[in-house]
Order: C-alpha cells, then structure tokens, then sequence
C-alpha cells in the first residue's frame, strides 16, 4: 500500500527555450531540470514515453518526452501552442518554474527493435516523440544494437523543420539516411508543378518512385507518405515507426503497407485528451484500452483490433 | 461471530460506543435522503429506498484536493493534511457496497489513487438490506440481491422494532464487539423473519434484464444506427453518471487567486463533449450517440473487459433522474433485439 500522493507534481526549472518553428501553432523546445537532485536521478524514462508538465494556476497537459533517456540530467519538451497550457509554456522563459509528474506511458518496445533495421518517419509536430527513440537509437550507447537508420521528417517549410542544427549533424553521419521534405506549395493553392525552396527539388506526385534523384539530394518538395515511396525502405528485418497528423499517418502506413511491411512491423503513437496520466480520470479510452496506461505506442495490428474512435 | 439482534432503540447507545468515528447516515430533509454527518445514528432516516446521490462521494467526494501551490516569491507546492478520521457510514445499500468493489479495481489497479484508498482504510461500512425495493431497482439482474452482504462489513436488515445483525469482516468486529448488552444473539424466530424480508423484497424487484450476452452483441453493434435513434432525446446533462455508484471519472483543474491556489479534481461526465475534446479542436467521440454509446460499452463491456465485472449494481438512480426517461435497462433489452451491423 502507497500513500503517496501520485498527483503531485515535481518542480523543475526551464533551462533553455529554443524557438523551432513560428506562427499561430509555434513549436518551442524546453530543456527542463527536475529541482530535486533525487528526484531527478530517479526519473528514467524509455524513449516514446510521456511526461505530465503542469503550469501552477493553469493547468496539466500531457506531452511526449522528446529527448532519449541516455541524455542524463535533463528532459525536452518540443511542444506545439494549442490550447491552454501550452500556450502558458509558450509565455514563460528560461529560470521560470513548472511541474513535472511522469513518465507514463509504454514507450516503444526497444528491446524487441534490436537487430533490426528502424525507420523513422515523422511528419510536423509528430517528429517530437520520435525524437527520444532516434536520438536513443543514433547515441554511442546503443548504436552497435540497431541495424540501417532511415531516418524521414517533413514539415510545411524550411522555417517549420524543427530541430534544424541537429539535422545538420544527423546528415554528416554516414550511419543515417536522413530524407526530409517540405510540402507548402501543395496546400491551398493545390498541386504547383514547381520546386516548394531553392534545393528542395520536386518528387513526380503521380509516381514517387520514378524521381529522378539528383546526387546526394535528400531535401525534397513533397508530402512524406510520397518521400515514403521515394526511399522505398526494404521490409526485411526492418521496424518502421511513425508519428505525426492523422492524414499523414494514413497514407504512410498505407505506403508502408505497399512495401510489403506488415501491420505488427508498423509502430505509431495515439494522442487522447487526459487528465490524470495514471489509467483513473477515464476520458482517453479507446474502448478498453487506457492510451495514457496501454499507449501512447501501439503497432498497427494492436490499433486495427481496436474499436475505431480515435 | 453469531448473528446478533439490535433493538433500534439501542441505536443511540452503540453511538455513544461509536466515539472514535466520524457517524455517516441516510438523513431526509424535504423528502430528499442523502448521506450526511449525525451525532447519532438515531437520527438516521431508515425510511428510503436509497440516497439520491450514492455513498462514493465518501471515497471519491465530488470536489477533491489534490494539492496546494504559491507561485510567489517563489515558486512551492504543498499537501494538505491527510485525512486520518475513521469513519462509520451507516445505513448503504447493498448496491452501492458492490459498486465499492467496482471502484476499487479502478483506483486500485496498477497504481493505488491515495485519497480513495485512505478514505476506504478509514471507513466501515453497515449496510441497510433493502425491505422495500424502488421500482427501477434491478440489481438481480446484474449479480447483486437486495441483501447481498458483498463489499460491506456489517449487514443489517430491518425486522420492525430491531435491527437483524451480521458481522462480515474485522473491520465490523472493531465497532460490533461482544458480549455486549447491546447487541443479543440472534433467535431462530429472528432469522426466520429475516429470511420472510429478503425474500419479500426480492420478490418486488420487477425490473429485470437479462445480461448474458450483451458484452458481445455491444461488440457487433459498434457501427449501429441504433446509437443515432437512441442518443437523440438525451440532452447531455450528464446526471446519469454523476449519480452513478460505479461512474469514477473526474476532472482535474487549478483553482488560481493570483499568487497562490490550488489543484482540485472534479467528478466529470463522458456524456459532454468537453470531456474528449482535444486541444487542437479535434473530437473522438465528438456526437450524444458517440458519448452515450461509450457509457454502455464502458458498463457492459470495456470495464469488464478491463476488470472482469460490469460496471453497474442495478440502483436504477440512472432510470430514475433522467430527464427524458432514458433506461438502461430497456436500452439493454433493445441492444439484445438489435441486428448485427457487418461490414
């Protein structure tokens, strides 16, 4: 029997804010230190696991831990301003105080990945979550245990790519096919036969897989279910795990699908409104399952066996 | 330990042994029975089929706090002071006590929610048998009697001018010691009697359904058209679940007075859409036949599922204070009835 009050957040400190895209629905990343050094020694979490950050007189929201826990001593938050509390955070600044309660959540399963090919594609926002396995995966710890790193990311433009000087490390390693595009010129003026920016040459919507890729290229303007296509990763002993708006994810598990992966290859996160964190507050079921307990992970095979209201 | 009798007269005197507990009983005002804090149980009313609102806001009160915080001149949050009293809730019904089984596979299960369970520790529970049923009680139909003795520590049942009293578990041994002028063993006459009653009020339970199958009809009808029809005079107030002795969700919000406040939790409906709805706009279960699907599959389905047991106990508050006569029961008799939807 606990008494401990499981609703009690820790205080931690902002230590750094940086700004990854602009605009209405901003993204800032917020590197965070748990104040109690025990505390924070004892907060270890797995790479897709969630965190539960409170701003004192605002409220709670749930966000995904977006660092890999082989970074010590700190946690990221890469959050999009939506609704109250993120735009709460969105206002505060380095030194600033919040709470922290967490981890929750499953994770992704790393150990089964082991051996394995990953591939990781990540679409806007969705890239946040991602970030703590790719990041986990591509360390010095644990690189010898995985096999190829493909590694997709898009976003509407250049200035919306979050994470931009890491990319720029990603892609000097030659361990990591780093593929990443940029879909603006398609959005309400519709289809533009043109390149989106200078050095983000167009992939042929009508057929990805017959672009011609111009050596070395690996910025591209077009949706990520195409640039999917284009890099046309091999099944064989591969994972493919992917995150970001539910139309993008439709057409990347279909694609994926395409490629001869199957459903229990595919891993994605879900996102539901919660409370509490911890499988009591109710309102993130999908029928039986708690997605703040049983998730946010699932494979594809566990969200087709699911009741589809999400 | 014997069954014992207790002459209601006595009531008054085993109060006066109960110093050491906070008393809860079924009190009437304006014709409306709630439970509520006495001095002494004889002011208890025993003349109700049961409290408008259940006796889960002693384990899970409407408004909780969670904890306390300052943002000024610095930044510190703070616990309030636990909640030590013991506590005698006097006079639930056996349904409500069941649906406390319920709740504790949800507060208990892979983590343990403090506040409920330190309010379970603290509190023995003397059930009332029902004498006289309500005529939208059905919990026969959902494993229960109406002088089911499951989840209480004491059972009583009301033989006229005394109290029929059986011990269940140690806990009820702390507040009914013997021997004791005030509690008598029982005569056989006595549960004679007793058995007369139990059988009377069972036998006055007219609303039944048969449930056996429903779990797995619910699984065809996820995509039915019968939600649509079903949801369309529910206005979504949302009684249906705060009166419900088995509904558990809540809500967590801060209460902010500029340099300090507090974090509280609220009980919450899933039949609003504010419930589900994402920050972004987005909502899963965004219509009424959305929400009141979700609360029969989470009754009759998702929690056994989750938890091997429907979550319901047959009070029929649900049936009783919706507004437009929405009833589980002849929903559950219309599921059974309803063609299966394939794909």
């Amino acid at each position: 029997m606990s008494n401990e009050n499981l609703y009690l957040p820790h205080l931690a400190t902002i230590t750094e804010i940086r700004e990854e895209a602009t605009g209405e629905r901003g993204i800032k990343t917020f590197k965070v230190k748990i104040n109690d050094d025990e505390v924070r020694n004892n907060f270890v979490h797995k790479p897709g696991q969630c965190a539960m950050l409170s701003v004192f007189g605002v409220g709670e929201s749930i966000i995904s831990i977006s660092s890999p826990p082989t970074w010590k001593n700190f946690l990221e938050f890469t959050i999009m301003r939506v609704g109250n509390v993120t735009s709460a955070l969105h206002m505060m600044s380095v030194g600033d105080v919040i709470g922290i309660r967490g981890p929750y959540g499953n994770g992704f399963p790393m150990d089964e990945f082991k051996g394995k090919n990953c591939i990781f594609i990540g679409a806007g926002v969705g890239i946040a979550p991602l970030r703590s396995v790719y990041q986990y995966v591509l360390g010095p710890e644990h690189r010898k245990e995985f096999g190829d790193v493909l590694l997709i990311y898009g976003a509407r433009t250049p200035a919306d790519l979050a994470y931009k000087r890491e990319f720029e490390e990603i892609d000097k390693r030659d361990d990591v096919d780093l593929q990443m595009c940029i879909d603006w010129k398609f959005g309400p003026q519709g289809m533009i036969d043109e390149d989106a920016a200078e050095g983000w040459p167009k992939i042929k919507m009508s057929c990805p897989a017959e672009t011609e890729i111009p050596e070395g290229c690996n910025h591209w303007t077009c949706f990520v279910p195409q640039l999917v296509e284009v890099a046309a990763p091999s099944p064989e002993n591969a994972v493919a795990l992917t995150c970001g708006p539910p139309i993008a994810i439709k057409f990347v598990v279909q694609n994926l699908e395409k490629l001869g992966f199957s459903d229990s290859q595919v891993y994605t996160t879900l996102e539901n409104r919660m409370k509490c964190g911890i499988g009591k507050c109710g309102r993130c079921n999908i029928g039986e399952i708690y997605v703040c307990k049983d998730g946010p992970v699932f494979s594809r095979a566990q969200i087709k066996s699911m009741f589809q209201e999400f | 330990m014997d069954d014992m009798v207790l002459k209601k007269e006595k009531l008054s005197e085993w109060s006066n042994e109960l110093s050491g507990y906070k008393l809860i009983a079924p009190s009437k005002e304006d014709d409306v029975v709630i439970f509520k804090e006495t001095a002494n149980l004889n002011m208890a009313s025993l003349d109700y089929a049961n409290s408008v609102k259940p006796p889960k806001e002693v384990f899970f009160p409407q408004t909780q706090e969670l904890f306390r915080f300052e943002k000024t001149p610095e930044v510190k949050v703070s616990e309030g002071k636990k909640q030590t009293e013991k506590v005698l809730l006097f006079g639930v019904r056996p349904c409500d006590a069941r649906s406390l089984l319920i709740l504790d596979k949800l507060f208990y299960w892979d983590s343990e929610d403090p506040f409920y369970r330190q309010a379970r520790d603290n509190t023995v529970i003397v059930g009332l048998a029902c004498t006289s049923p309500h005529h939208n009680c059905y919990c026969t139909s959902v494993g229960g009697k109406p002088y089911s003795n499951e989840g209480l520590d004491v059972l009583m049942t009301d033989l006229g001018d005394r109290f029929f009293v059986e011990v269940i578990t140690k806990k009820g041994e702390e507040v009914i010691r013997r021997p004791n002028e005030l509690f008598l063993t029982a005569t056989s006459e006595d549960k004679t009697l007793r058995d007369e009653i139990w059988e009377k009020a069972e036998s006055e339970i007219t609303k039944h359904v048969d449930v056996e199958g429903v779990h797995d009809k619910l699984g065809e009808l996820f995509d039915s058209q019968y939600w649509e029809k079903k949801a369309q005079t529910c206005v979504g107030c949302g009684i249906c679940s705060f009166l419900c002795p088995t509904c558990h969700c809540f809500d967590i919000t801060d209460e902010d007075c500029g340099t300090c406040g507090r974090r509280i939790r609220t009980w919450d409906t899933c039949m609003i859409p504010e419930y589900t709805v994402h920050a972004s706009g987005y909502n899963p279960r965004p219509g009424k036949k959305n929400r009141l699907k979700n609360r029969v599959f989470h009754k009759f389905r998702y929690f056994p599922d989750r938890f091997d047991v429907i979550a319901c106990v047959g009070c029929g508050r649900c049936i009783s204070k919706c507004p437009v006569g929405i009833d589980i029961v002849e929903t559950l008799k219309e599921v059974k009835e309803q063609e299966e939807v394939k794909d």
